[in-house]
C-alpha cells in the first residue's frame, strides 16, 4: 500500500494537477485549515504540499529571503506551477502565512481569502470568535466563487476528511509499533493533495502498512515534513520513528467535529481550536506544550528526539529551546535539525542525527 | 546652530525616573511590574497601580547604546535561533548576563502581551513568563485587512475585561472600570498630542525629522495613560511651534523630503540621521511612530470597548491594502517625493509584502521608492557601507522630484 501512496507524496504537484482536470483546486495555506469547506465550495480541496528545490523565482520577486521555505515555495508554487486554482485559502498564525494574503492578493488571478482564526484556545470567547471567522470566510469565498456552500456536500466532506483523520491518526499512534513511518507519512502527504474518496480507498486496503524496523525509538517534532526522503533519511541512519509531533502528523490529523445539534460549520470551526493537541502557532498556557512532549515521549518510549524546525520559522524556533530543557530533565537527549531548502537532511545534520542515535545505542 | 531638540534632556530625565520609580514602587510600596508588549493596552494595568515595562523599548536602547551585538551573539550561544526578532534576543541576553543601559532589570510579576503588533511577541512573552514563573496575560486582536468586524471587536472586548479583572486581582485592587476610563483618558491626550508633534514635520521646512521621532516616541509608548507623558508632549509641541515660528529647520536647506516605513535601525541610527543631514534629505514621516497616533481610545460609556476598537486598530494589525493606504497618504500629506522601506530581518510582520507596497505606492504617488534591507538591533544585519551605496542614487532621485 505504501507503494501505491508515494507517486501522491512525491510529485504532489502532479498529483493535484492530475485532480483539478475538470474542476479547480482550492488551495490551503495551511494543514490545520478545514478543508472540507472548501470541498463543499465546490472545488477540488487540498493542502498547499512542501516543494523543496533550491530556487524559486517567482516567490523571490515578492518576498524577502527572511521567509521560510514552505510559505516561499508556497507562493512560488501559486505563482509559477500553472495550476488551475479557483480559490486560496490562507488562515492567520505566523507572520510569514499572515503576509500571504496581502504577497498573493496582486499577483494572483485566483481569489485569496483568509480564515481569521483567533489564536488563542482554550476559552468560551475564542470559540465563538472561530464561529464567526469561519462564517465569514465563507461569506467571502461565496461572494469571490459567486456561488454558495453546499450544506449536503459540506456534511459529506466533513465526514469523508474526519475519516482520513481518524485513520491517518491511527496510522501515527501505530508508529513503531504496526506502522513503518515510511507508510505514516507517505499517507500523511498523500493525504493533502489527494480527494478524500481516493486517499480513503488505499487507507483501506488491507495490505501491507510497511516494514518494521528495529533501532533506536526517536520521536520526531516540528513543522510540516518538507518530503518523504527526509523521513527516509532519518530511517536509513538506523531511527525508528516512534511518535509524532509534526503539522504533518498527529497534529494535522487530530481535528474532530463534533456537531453540538448546532450549525455544522460552526462544529468545523470549534474543531480547530479544541484539538487535543496543538503546535507552538496556538497561543496556550506556557507550559503545556512541554508537558505533552515530556509525556508523549515517556508514553512510546522514546530514548530520543529530533526536534526540526525550517530556518526562519519563529514559531517553532522560540520553543524548541524550552522544550529540550524539559526534555533534558526527564533524561531525553535531543538534537535541533533545520530544514531549508533541502528535501532532506542536510549533510551537517545527517551527522548531528547519526551521533545522537549512537550515544542511544 | 545646534539643531538638537531641548527635549531631549527632559527625555532622558524622564526615563531615568520612570525606570528609578518602577524600582522604588515594586520594592517599597509592592506595586507589581508588568512586562508588556508595546501595542498592550496598559490603560487597564495603570488603572490598577500596576506598572508597565517595555522590553521592546529596552532592546531599543541596548542597540542604539552599541550593547546588542555581544548581547545578541549571548543567545546565540544560548541555542536560540540568530534568525529570530532582534529584539527578543537582545532583551533575553540582558535578563541573562544583567548587562542592561538601565543599571538593573525589575523583574516582572505578570506579562501582558498584545499580538496586534505581531505574532512574535506571544512566543517571546512565553519564554519570559515561563522564566519568571508569573502570569501570561494574553489578548488576542484579530488581524484583518480593513476596520475591525464588529466580532473583532466583541472577541476583544470579552478577553480584555478578563484581563483587566485579572490584573486587579494581581494588584490586590478592586475593578474599576471608572479608573480605566480616567487612564485612557489620559492615553488619548497624549495620543492627540503626539499627533500633533508628529504633523509639525508637514511644515516646510521641517522642525524635526522622524530620527528625531524614533528617539521621542518613548514615552507615548512607555508613559501613554500617565499625566507624565501629557505634560512632556505639551512642552515638545511648544517647542516646535516655537521652531516653525522662528524659522529653525532640522535639515537645512532642506532639499528633499522623504517617508520611512517600518522600525528604525537603531545601531546606525545616528550615523543614519548624520548620512541624512549631510545630503539634506529630510525623514518627514513615517509608519513606525504614527503607529501611536491614530487611535481612539475612549469610549465614555464603554470604556472597555472603547479600548477594544482601537487596540484592534493598528497600523500592523491589517493588510498590505492598508498599509498601501497609509504610506500613500504619508508621502501625500508630508509632500514627500520619495519613500524608503526598510526590510527588517526582524521583523517579518513590519517587512513582508513592502515589495506589492513599495510598488503601489509608486503608483498611486508618483514618489519613488526604495527598498534596504537591515535590522531593527542586531548590527550583524546591517551594513552601513552597504546602505549609503543603495541609498546614495535614492537621494539623487528624490532631490531631482522634489518639487514635483
Amino acid at each position: 500500500m505504501t507503494d501505491r501512496l508515494r507517486p501522491a507524496a512525491q510529485n504532489p504537484i502532479e498529483a493535484l494537477r492530475e485532480r483539478a482536470r475538470n474542476t479547480p483546486l482550492g488551495l490551503a495555506f495551511s494543514s490545520y485549515f478545514p478543508i472540507e469547506v472548501l470541498d463543499a465550495m465546490g472545488l477540488e480541496g487540498a493542502s498547499m504540499p512542501n516543494r523543496p528545490a533550491p530556487d524559486y523565482p517567482a516567490a523571490e520577486a515578492e518576498l524577502q529571503t527572511f521567509v521560510c521555505n514552505p510559505v516561499r515555495a508556497a507562493v512560488d508554487t501559486v505563482l509559477s506551477a500553472g495550476l488551475p486554482v479557483g480559490l486560496i485559502a490562507t488562515t492567520t498564525g505566523c507572520d510569514a502565512r499572515l503576509a500571504i494574503g496581502g504577497v498573493l492578493g496582486a499577483r494572483c488571478s485566483a481569489p485569496v481569502v483568509t480564515l481569521r482564526l483567533p489564536v488563542k484556545v482554550g476559552s468560551a470567547a475564542a470559540l465563538r470568535q472561530a464561529e464567526a471567522a469561519l462564517a465569514a470566510f465563507c461569506r467571502d469565498a461565496e461572494a469571490a466563487l459567486g456561488r454558495a456552500l453546499d450544506p449536503d456536500r459540506l456534511a459529506q466532506a466533513c465526514t469523508q476528511r474526519e475519516a482520513v483523520r481518524v485513520r491517518l491518526t491511527d496510522l501515527f499512534e501505530g508508529l513503531g509499533e504496526r506502522t513503518s513511518a515510511m507508510h505514516a507519512y507517505a499517507a500523511a502527504l498523500a493525504s493533502q493533495v489527494m480527494s478524500p474518496s481516493q486517499i480513503l480507498e488505499l487507507l483501506d486496503d488491507p495490505g501491507e502498512s510497511g516494514a518494521m524496523r528495529s533501532g533506536p525509538r526517536i520521536l520526531l517534532s516540528g513543522s510540516s515534513i518538507p518530503s518523504l526522503q527526509f523521513i527516509a533519511d532519518i530511517e536509513s541512519l538506523g531511527a525508528v520513528i516512534a511518535a509524532d509531533d509534526t503539522c504533518t502528523g498527529v497534529r494535522g490529523a487530530c481535528r474532530r467535529v463534533h456537531p453540538r445539534g448546532d450549525d455544522l460549520l460552526n462544529a468545523i470551526a470549534r474543531s480547530v481550536l479544541e484539538r487535543p493537541v496543538h503546535g507552538p502557532v496556538l497561543v496556550q498556557e506556557p507550559h503545556l506544550r512541554a508537558a505533552h512532549l515530556t509525556s508523549l515521549a515517556r508514553s512510546r518510549r522514546v530514548q530520543a528526539v529530533v526536534f526540526f524546525c525550517y530556518k526562519f520559522c519563529d514559531p517553532h524556533a522560540f520553543e524548541i529551546p524550552g522544550l529540550r530543557a524539559a526534555l533534558q530533565r526527564d533524561g531525553i537527549p535531543s538534537v535541533v535539525v533545520e530544514a531549508d531548502r533541502e528535501p532532506g537532511l542536510a549533510a551537517r545534520d545527517r551527522m548531528r542525527v547519526q551521533a545522537l542515535l549512537e550515544g542511544c545505542a | 546652530m545646534n539643531r538638537s531638540l531641548r527635549a531631549n534632556r527632559r527625555l532622558a530625565s524622564l526615563i531615568r525616573n520612570q525606570v528609578l520609580w518602577m524600582r522604588v514602587a515594586r520594592r517599597w510600596l509592592r506595586r507589581p511590574v508588568a512586562w508588556v508588549t508595546s501595542g498592550a493596552p496598559v490603560e487597564v494595568l495603570l488603572a490598577h497601580g500596576i506598572i508597565p515595562f517595555y522590553p521592546e523599548n529596552h532592546a531599543a536602547i541596548c542597540a542604539a547604546r552599541n550593547l546588542s551585538r555581544d548581547l545578541a551573539a549571548h543567545t546565540s550561544e544560548a541555542g536560540w535561533s540568530g534568525d529570530l526578532c532582534s529584539y527578543f534576543r537582545v532583551d533575553l541576553a540582558s535578563q541573562e548576563t544583567g548587562r542592561t543601559p538601565l543599571g538593573t532589570l525589575t523583574p516582572p510579576d505578570l506579562v501582558l502581551v498584545c499580538n496586534n503588533i505581531c505574532g512574535t511577541v506571544q512566543n517571546w512573552f512565553r519564554v519570559t513568563a515561563e522564566r519568571y514563573r508569573v502570569p501570561f496575560l494574553f489578548l488576542d486582536t484579530p488581524y484583518s485587512e480593513g476596520p475591525p468586524a464588529p466580532a473583532d471587536v466583541e472577541y476583544v472586548r470579552a478577553q480584555l475585561e478578563e484581563i483587566a479583572r485579572d490584573a486587579a486581582r494581581i494588584a490586590g485592587r478592586r475593578y474599576d472600570e471608572r479608573r480605566v476610563l480616567a487612564v485612557a483618558r489620559r492615553s488619548m491626550e497624549a495620543i492627540r498630542l503626539w499627533t500633533e508633534v508628529l504633523h509639525t514635520a508637514r511644515h516646510r521646512p521641517a522642525p524635526f525629522t522622524s530620527f528625531d521621532a524614533f528617539v521621542q516616541m518613548a514615552p507615548i509608548v512607555s508613559l501613554r495613560g500617565t499625566r507624565r507623558a501629557v505634560r512632556y508632549y505639551r512642552r515638545l509641541l511648544d517647542e516646535l511651534r516655537d521652531r516653525i515660528a522662528n524659522g529653525i529647520a532640522a535639515i537645512e536647506p532642506e532639499q528633499a523630503r522623504v517617508v520611512w516605513d517600518n522600525i528604525a535601525i537603531w545601531p546606525e541610527h545616528r550615523a543614519l540621521k548624520a548620512l541624512f543631514a549631510q545630503e539634506r534629505v529630510a525623514l518627514v514621516a513615517d509608519t513606525y511612530t504614527g503607529a501611536w497616533s491614530v487611535s481612539r481610545i475612549v469610549d465614555e460609556t464603554d470604556p472597555i470597548g472603547g479600548l477594544a476598537q482601537a487596540y484592534c486598530d493598528i497600523l500592523l494589525n491589517h493588510g498590505a491594502e492598508h498599509r498601501v493606504q497609509v504610506l500613500s497618504r504619508l508621502v501625500t500629506d508630508f509632500n514627500a517625493s520619495g519613500f524608503i522601506l526598510h526590510s527588517n530581518r526582524s521583523c517579518k510582520r513590519f517587512s513582508l509584502g513592502q515589495y506589492r507596497v513599495s510598488r503601489e505606492v509608486s503608483q498611486r504617488t508618483g514618489a519613488a521608492g526604495v527598498v534596504i534591507e537591515a535590522d531593527m538591533a542586531d548590527p550583524g544585519f546591517v551594513d552601513f557601507e552597504h546602505l549609503k551605496s543603495r541609498l546614495a542614487p535614492f537621494f539623487e532621485i528624490v532631490k531631482a522630484r522634489r518639487d514635483g
